[in-house]
């Protein structure tokens, strides 16, 4: 069978060091920029000196059960299904890990907290930047990014300027707090805010099936409490939905599937971080991960997936036959 | 928006993926099929539906199909989802198309029109669906 629909070649550029102003260099990825034909290996980040992997093993911080690493800048590409070992559908969601390194660096002594600010997807047109941001950008050496958001961590945590974050820095399996804006509703009435019931829509209803009702008591209070529930402007929020499975991560495309809805519509930046709730059975890879110092090997597809996802690649299900079984 | 090209791409590679260990072959609305899948509450581990297929929804990895049969004059209808890997074989026993795309008017007709019966053979078909010819009196 040909080609399926959808498949489509992407272009490839790698992130190379220039001389030139930040604000005039051109974003180095497109924006999904990776080579598909033949599933070529991923970009190497030679360019973004981890100089964290150049220290020694015992040197770097060793994760402790307090620690706290930083999380990432995603975009959530959108929702797709897959499936259990039972063959039960799972709701997904796609998150891409774009372009983010370390920007800015937060001390104790100078900003009063442990932090990192991470930049995330590469910016079409630094030009349009306005030059303070910029010299952010030229300070830290990083490609100007779209976005910028701070992850706190703890001192064992923090990682050089310029530091590549990848998706494999979460671990398949574990579970992730993603942070979002959620989609804008609008000005909403109160049956959509906030649930409320309304009124019958028959029955001799003048004109009102919609409304709030009552708004409280009479002349004690005399006032309606502050935080009454009223008309509005509902969604555009940051809303963070805890605790959601990393079923699958493609590390060639720094792509995290996640089971669970996550806010925000289609191309939302997401925030990834640990789940405060959920914490890590096993170290986690700290305070990121490398991808010169990763092990395994760099054929196939480069993917790993979590146990209770079943691999498109490896058939159907099958349960025993026990007629056969004598 | 640009970024879905690499969720399609993505849900593309797993299809292909999956049509690497299952063949998947061409069917119609209005095509007789045969799709056995694994169950865990069965002895033989699989199960065995026969059908007309009713309905086919192409939507990606999300793609599905219903087969219709009537059993025991009860009228039924499974869902199944193209790709999932709890299907082990679709066999299309009969290759034919009517002058719908969703045959959701067989509900409200006689049953004979749903009916099919499981030991069906397959016809065989050159990869073009056949015209259904619709008899005076019957519904096309």
């Amino acid at each position: 069978m040909a080609l399926t629909r959808g498949l489509l070649r992407f272009r490839l550029s790698f992130c190379t060091r220039s001389t030139d102003p930040v604000w005039t260099r051109q974003p180095q990825y497109a924006r999904c920029g990776v080579l598909v034909r033949g599933f070529a290996s991923p970009p190497t980040s030679q360019d973004t000196e981890p100089a964290a992997a150049d220290v020694e093993q015992n040197e770097r911080a060793q994760w402790t059960p307090e620690s706290r690493r930083t999380g990432a800048i995603a975009v959530k590409l959108g929702m797709t299904q897959m499936w259990n070992d039972q063959g039960h559908p799972v709701p997904i969601t796609v998150l891409q890990v774009l372009d983010n390194q370390v920007v800015n660096v937060r001390t104790k002594d100078k900003e009063g907290y442990w932090g990192l600010q991470v930049g995330g997807i590469n910016h079409p047109k630094p030009k349009n930047l306005l030059k303070p941001v910029l010299g952010q950008y030229q300070r830290a050496d990083v490609v100007p990014k779209r976005k910028l958001w701070e992850f706190r961590v703890t001192e064992d945590a923090l990682l050089p300027v310029g530091t590549s974050i990848f998706a494999s820095h979460f671990v398949c399996g574990q579970y992730v707090d993603v942070c979002a804006k959620s989609i804008g509703k609008g000005f909403q009435g109160v049956m959509k805010r906030h649930g409320m019931k309304g009124q019958p829509a028959s029955h001799g209803q003048t004109k009102t099936h919609r409304k709030m009702g009552a708004t409280g008591g009479g002349q004690d209070p005399g006032r309606i409490w502050p935080g009454k529930r009223m008309p509005g402007r509902m969604g555009g929020k940051r809303v963070t939905t805890p605790s959601l499975q990393v079923v699958r991560i493609n590390q060639q495309f720094n792509v995290l599937y996640v089971r669970g809805a996550v806010p925000g519509h289609e191309n939302t930046f997401v925030r990834v971080t640990d789940a405060r709730r959920k914490p890590h059975l096993t170290p986690p890879p700290f305070p990121t991960y490398y991808p010169e110092l990763d092990v395994r090997e760099e054929g196939g597809e480069g993917e790993e997936q979590f146990s209770s996802i079943h691999l498109p690649h490896s058939g159907s299900i099958e349960y025993p036959n026990r007629y056969a079984a004598q | 928006g640009k970024n879905t090209d690499l969720l399609n791409f993505l849900n593309q590679s797993d299809i292909e993926k999956r049509r690497r260990s299952i063949e998947i072959p061409f069917f119609t609305a209005g095509s007789y099929l045969a799709v056995t899948r694994a169950d865990p509450h069965s002895p033989s581990g699989t199960s065995k539906f026969v059908g007309i297929c009713i309905a086919r929804r192409n939507k990606g990895l999300g793609s599905t199909f219903i087969l219709r049969n009537v059993l025991n004059g009860m009228g039924v209808e499974m869902m199944y989802e193209l790709y999932s890997p709890a299907i082990r074989e679709i066999q299309v026993l009969k290759l034919e198309r009517r002058r719908r795309a969703k045959l959701y008017y067989l509900r409200d007709k006689p049953a004979k029109y749903s009916t099919v019966s499981e030991k069906m053979q397959p016809v065989p078909n050159d990869g073009v669906p056949s015209v259904y010819k619709r008899k005076k009196g019957e519904p096309s």
